[in-house]
């Protein structure tokens, strides 16, 4: 790796507009040192005035020691100084040419020196060495020390004399005689979050813009890089394996067929994680596509735990592997072919030797574990077996986690008395149905709650929990179970010297593309390195094996992968290197992450002319461009009163290195743009939900497709701004996060500024005569919070509160302001938006609550509404028994439940409960396996094959149109039987029967499908079951659009 | 506007101009075939449009097989049930013109009065399709049965819980207003959507009258009690309404059906009886 002595007395140059500073491959400017964050700072020129905008939120920023939270402006000749050992002098020439050009003339540079050679020349520092180094004089030479190390938690432990650690960042080494200033940031205040450089679409049709941060100059290596030395030779090799999950049993499988000596070590037993599972629960086999390795002589397939246990076992057992169960390790040190590992075991410490070593530890950690007087007591435990084994109990469960809320609501279920603790009074670390299920266990009283509480002791006859206020509260019972979360294995690998890519607590250690860390001959596999699926996991501890031995080994994807290149041609790694050289957004990513993304995607050859999709399209890819043009066609969005076919189209024209189709990330938005392509083009095509899951996991890639965002939007919405104003709005928003029913901003507050809804649908409330009632549904793409913007001065005219879980871009007011004086565009555009909220609020005082009314039944979101005329319906219930029977026994339809409407003049139109097939369909904002499709006529419907029965979809409607039930498609006797023989000819119960590999047949998420799958009439007439089995034509299927009309008219 | 979507007005009245087509080209054939004999049911014409009568009554019939088919591609069941009714209803019309008007105290008599009891029976479900369910969306005003059973049973909890401290007469009214309070019954009670020994009734009144003398909380008791009782019985009513309404709904059905059936055996035995002894 390179270090800063490399780069000392160079100089960069600072470009016009932005230059960004940081530890990234893609700043103009970057600083290869550990302690950089990836995208540190920011040299920003605003006019003629240069500031430099501080951007890293773990790691601090001085100009003239003085540290810089936001931003400082910059005259010339300032020393600014990144995190502890990198500084950089500014130097600001001006041009002696005579334009009068507003831009700046000047031609800055900055000087890169290295701390030490500030004011005392003598020792210089070392350079942040690789960490099996012993470090050098890292003792401080002259001056006073540095400023205190911050009190910051998040920091690494501070390495005393440890011999194999790092440096930390914040290590005491730099002496730098600097008097020590302020200290740093407090680790709680975050510098303004906001993207960096956006991208800009240029406005020309033709000229190829720039998107994301910078191009590469240099080509990325996959880091860190494994040698190439020779293979070592395979008697010497003695392999240490820590942790016995599946990644771990395929290392100790695969080494013993190799004849490697090796042991495979595990503090519990073998497999643990599954072990604790519930009796009978179903293991799963995820990606389905993904092969295991063949030679892998160790099965796994979907099936029950027991089963997968069994055949775990026996692999380990036949192979011969050499496990050593009940043994922790305490630490590791030496080097590749010399490392000493102390252990644990029944029979007491001791240290090991081992050539190599793989880690398999997974991400689970060590339990945590009450530690109070009284909790070696039997009936204290930290696991739930089997809940059916208790009945009648009283038991208090503490933790509100997932696995505290599962265990809670089974033991509720099977009949004990229950009462949960939370640590605080908050229930955010749960999955969303978890949480809805325990929050509605505990207002039917069928759970009891104590929060804020922690254990205090347990005694013979219950436990002692002490509240926040001091109070002592005494819960009797007969079992107490702790869930109560896990220490991640961070600190046990940083003190091994492992590095961290930064001090975010979710992050993932780096590997090589053969699984090896920052120290060689360590490797590291599975749920560590981000692969928390057993195939991945099985296939990584075979192949780490292999790469021990120095053998090439394809990885299990390669079969895959080379599949999806086979047009392109060449070879995966080559595919797979000008990929990471080609785009920006993806060069972040790790070798493993990068082959995981394209294992899930799909690679495209399009020749020119290929229209990739179209406005309006329903279809939710994510493109990245590896080769060739393509063009994207948009319409005028800033006046919505002109029809589609009048307004001007806007062209934008991306590239190699760019991506497109970002807006399909947010759940359910149809497509804003046509793109076509107008070269040869190859494009990777990523499913939303593996982006999704690729934003949260690499900050880099969501910081540039956020910042994307941020400009495609002010594009659509304000074409008339220039790149530069787009920036620079750009640079001061905010995003945020709301949680579903949170308040955005509140009627009568002073105004925070516009918000641009990212993801979700925000409510409109306004008070009428002290009640409050809602005017207006605003959803994603869309503003809020403009009359604030437009009238400066005056409070919040009425409440945005988050419909389901939101995301907006808040522009503070005082940055809108400026651009409301100077462009009539965004004036006009606020204006509009003032008309819309007068007329959506005198509607709700003339439409008698229509408005409200389509807004609980959800018609405003509907594209697709069922409406029931209730003078028609003679509540026969046909609907429902034809749509259960064409549904495996389910209906998906309540005739019942649901709002009726009654006009003055005597009619009642009535909405029965089943999907509306949202425009924004809430239920897909989080499927795990992707099963929530949309066809192109813009039905939404669950594919009950890959459905696994998680319930986020139902937890996430707000309609209740979702429900979890188990679906028997067998048709049963036919009808003539039935009508003959009615009692002889039932179905066998569906719930009785067992599903195939054993498992109880679970319940998946059932609703509507617009009978998509039944086929067409003949007579052109309804698809739908429930319209076409209704006696008397009540029940239909209409456009919302005219349900309203169907009302006004009525209305008489 | 949606468009005409009920099935009497399904596909513009068509099954309406159908069955008046049928009516008029039978009128049109029994006037102008006058035989020898004079015109009977056992006449070319007679016999023609018996055979005409016979089939729509049997494909009439199908109907409840046709119900039943929640797969059926082709005409939805609205349309079979317009052509239903108006073929249906035609019926009454065409099997005269058939018998050439002529009745008697026999089996083919029996075959056509047994039919009209299924066509008028059938104008009446007609009828109260027409009236009914409006009247029941109102009376239910957007709450579910369901609701209202579940708030019901809470009410009868809270009553409980509000007699607990006063004395036994109290107690006595509630036992009474929970034991003696039914909903439904048989088919008289049902239609008639009230209950003259409804035990909620009775227990109001009798709270109503009580002579006893409390005071403080136990009066503060006494009134949430009659409170209680008294919205138990307005949601009585609102759910006894509504089992009224869903009864006439499906009252017309206990005649039509059995006596189509009866209609269908009525039938083959005339027919048997017709060709038989000729």
């Amino acid at each position: 790796m390179g270090g800063l002595p490399d780069q000392a007395g160079q100089v960069f140059e600072v470009g016009p507009e932005s230059t960004t500073l940081g530890r990234g491959l893609n700043c103009d400017i970057q600083l290869a040192d550990q302690s950089i964050s990836r995208l540190h700072a920011e040299l920003l020129w605003e006019g003629e005035t240069l500031f430099l905008v501080h951007r890293s939120q773990v790691n601090r920023t001085l100009v003239n020691n003085e540290p810089v939270t936001d931003r400082r402006e910059l005259t010339g000749g300032e020393e600014m100084q990144f995190a502890d050992r990198v500084v950089l002098r500014l130097k600001i020439e001006r041009a002696e040419a005579e334009v009068e050009a507003p831009a700046p003339v000047a031609t800055p540079e900055i000087d890169a020196t290295q701390v030490g050679a500030v004011e005392a020349p003598a020792a210089p520092v070392a350079p942040p060495s690789a960490p099996q180094d012993p470090p050098t004089s890292v003792s401080p030479a002259s001056g006073p020390p540095k400023a205190p190390t911050s009190p910051a938690p998040s920091s690494p432990p501070t390495p005393s004399a440890a011999p194999v650690s790092p440096p930390a960042p914040e290590a005491p080494a730099p002496e730098a005689p600097v008097p020590p200033a302020a200290e740093p940031p407090a680790p709680g205040t975050p510098p303004p979050s906001t993207p960096p450089t956006p991208p800009t679409p240029a406005a020309t049709p033709v000229a190829p813009e720039a998107q994301g941060l910078a191009e590469p100059t240099t080509s990325h290596h996959l880091r860190p890089v494994s040698s190439d030395e020779p293979p070592p030779d395979p008697s010497q090799i003695n392999l240490a394996i820590i942790g016995a999950g599946p990644a771990g049993i395929a290392a100790g499988v695969r080494a013993a067929e190799q004849g490697v000596k090796h042991t495979l070590y595990e503090r519990s037993v073998l497999a643990d994680t599954i072990v604790k599972y519930q009796k009978g629960k179903l293991v799963m086999a995820e990606p389905p596509q993904l092969p295991l390795q063949s030679d892998l002589k160790m099965v796994f397939e979907e099936a029950v735990r027991e089963q997968v246990l069994e055949w775990w076992n026996d692999a380990a057992t036949n192979a011969g592997t050499n496990l050593v169960e009940a043994t922790e390790i305490l630490s590791i040190e030496g080097e590749k072919g010399a490392f000493k590992i102390s252990t644990r075991g029944p029979q007491g410490a001791e240290t090991v030797d081992a050539t190599h070593i793989i880690l398999s530890i997974g991400v689970q950690g060590d339990l945590r574990k009450f530690g109070v007087p009284g909790d070696d007591q039997p009936w204290v435990t930290y696991q739930l077996d089997d809940p059916r084994a208790h009945e009648d109990k009283r038991v208090v469960v503490v933790g509100v986690g997932d696995a505290g809320i599962e265990n809670a609501i089974a033991l509720a279920e099977n009949g004990n008395e229950v009462t949960i603790v939370n640590r605080r009074d908050e229930i955010d670390r749960a999955k969303p149905m978890n949480k809805a299920a325990i929050e509605s266990k505990i207002k039917s009283g069928e759970i009891a709650y104590l929060t804020n509480a922690s254990a205090d002791r347990m005694d013979p006859d219950g436990a002692v929990f002490r509240t926040k206020d001091g109070a002592e509260t005494k819960v009797e019972c007969d079992l107490i179970i702790g869930r109560l979360g896990a220490t991640p294995p961070r600190s046990f690998l940083e003190a091994t010297g492992i590095s961290f890519p930064s001090e975010d607590k979710e992050a993932i250690p780096d590997v090589s593309d053969k699984y090896e860390s920052n120290i060689p001959g360590i490797y590291m596999v599975g749920a560590l390195v981000g692969y928390p699926l057993i195939k991945n996991c099985m296939n990584q501890g075979f192949e780490a094996v292999e790469h021990v031995l120095g053998n090439n080994v394809l990885p299990a994807d390669e079969p895959v992968l080379a599949q999806k290149f086979r047009e392109v041609g060449g070879t995966v790694t080559e595919n797979l290197q000008k990929i990471l050289d080609t785009v920006p957004t993806l060069s972040p990513l790790t070798s493993v992450q990068l082959r995981q993304l394209m294992f899930e995607s799909k690679v495209r050859v399009e020749p020119a002319g290929t229209v990739i999709y179209r406005r309006a399209d329903f279809d939710n890819t994510f493109f990245s461009i590896i080769e060739g043009d393509v063009e994207l066609v948009q319409l005028d969005n800033s006046d919505p009163t002109i029809p589609d076919d009048l307004r001007a189209e806007h062209r934008y024209v991306r590239s190699a290195g760019q991506f497109f189709g970002e807006d399909g990330l947010i759940s359910g938005r149809r497509r804003g743009e046509t793109v076509t392509t107008t070269s040869r083009c190859i494009l990777i095509e990523t499913p939303r939900n593996s982006m999704t899951k690729l934003t949260r996991s690499v900050e880099d890639v969501k910081r540039v497709i956020d910042a994307a965002y941020v400009n495609s939007a002010l594009a659509t919405l304000f074409p008339s701004l220039d790149g530069a104003a787009r920036k620079r709005l750009a640079y001061r928003a905010e995003t945020l996060m709301h949680r579903a029913g949170e308040v955005i901003f509140a009627e009568g507050e002073e105004p925070d500024g516009l918000h641009l809804i990212r993801r979700g649908t925000a409510d409109i409330y306004k008070k009428h005569e002290g009640a409050e009632e809602q005017i207006d549904s605003i959803r994603a793409g869309s503003t809020i919070g403009e009359l604030a913007v437009l009238h400066p001065g005056r409070k919040r005219t009425a409440t945005a509160r988050a419909g389901v879980d939101c995301e907006t871009v808040r522009f503070p007011t005082d940055v809108i302001l400026q651009y409301v004086e100077s462009s009539r565009e965004i004036r006009q555009y606020l204006e509009l938006k003032e008309q819309e909220f007068i007329i959506a609020d005198a509607r709700r005082q003339h439409g008698r609550g229509t408005m409200m009314f389509l807004q609980k039944a959800g018609g405003k979101e509907a594209t697709d509404l069922l409406m029931i005329d209730e003078t028609l319906c003679v509540r026969c219930d046909n609907c429902e028994k034809a749509c259960a029977e064409t549904h495996g026994g389910v209906s998906r339809l309540n005739r019942e439940a649901g709002a009726t409407y009654m006009t003055s003049a005597g009619s009642a139109l009535h909405l029965p409960t089943a999907c509306q097939h949202c425009e924004n369909p809430k239920c897909m904002t989080d499927c795990p396996p992707d099963a929530l499709n949309r066809d192109p006529n813009g039905e939404v419907w669950i594919n009950d094959e890959t459905c696994i029965g998680c319930g986020n979809c139902e937890a996430y409607c707000p309609y209740d149109v979702i429900k979890m039930a188990k679906v028997d498609n067998d048709p049963g006797p036919g009808l003539l039987m039935r009508l003959l023989f009615p009692r002889r000819a039932t179905k066998e119960d569906a719930a009785a029967k067992p599903a195939e590999g054993g498992a109880a047949a679970i319940k998946k998420a059932v609703k509507c499908d617009l009978c998509r799958e039944l086929p067409a009439k003949k007579s052109g007439s309804a698809r739908a079951a429930c319209v076409a089995s209704c006696p008397t034509g009540a029940i239909v299927r209409i456009d919302p659009n005219e349900y309203v009309d169907e009302i006004y008219e009525r209305q008489g | 506007m949606i468009g005409p979507r009920t099935f009497l007005e399904y596909q513009n009245y068509r099954y309406l101009k159908v069955s008046l087509g049928i009516l008029f080209l039978s009128l049109i054939v029994y006037v102008f075939d006058d035989p020898p004999g004079g015109r009977s049911g056992s006449s070319w014409t007679g016999y023609g449009l018996g055979t005409v009568a016979a089939a729509i009554i049997f494909w009439l019939m199908w109907l409840g097989v046709r119900k039943r088919d929640y797969r059926a591609t082709g005409a939805p069941l609205k349309g079979w049930v317009s052509a239903h009714v108006y073929l249906g209803t035609m019926l009454i019309f065409l099997v005269p013109l058939h018998s050439a008007f002529e009745f008697g105290m026999n089996v083919h008599t029996l075959a056509y009065v047994l039919m009209c009891v299924v066509c008028f029976s059938g104008i009446l479900g007609v009828a109260f399709y027409a009236l009914v369910p409006i009247s029941m969306t109102r009376n239910r005003n957007n709450i579910t049965l369901d609701a209202m059973l579940e708030r019901i049973a809470e009410i009868d909890g809270e009553c409980r819980m509000a007699a607990d401290g006063l004395p036994d007469y109290y107690a006595q009214a509630v036992v009474t207003s929970i034991d003696e309070t039914r909903i439904g019954g048989s088919l008289r009670s049902q239609l008639s959507g009230r209950d003259p020994d409804c035990g909620t009734s009775k227990a109001l009144k009798s709270l109503r009258m009580s002579e006893i003398d409390l005071d403080g909380e136990a009066k503060e008791q006494e009134r949430k009690l009659i409170e209680l009782i008294a919205r138990k019985e307005l949601l009585l009513k609102q759910i006894r309404r509504d089992v009224r309404f869903k009864g006439l709904l499906d009252l017309w059905l206990i005649v039509h059906v059995p006596f189509a059936f009866a209609t269908c055996a009525a039938l083959i035995v005339h027919i048997f009886v017709v060709f038989w002894y000729h």
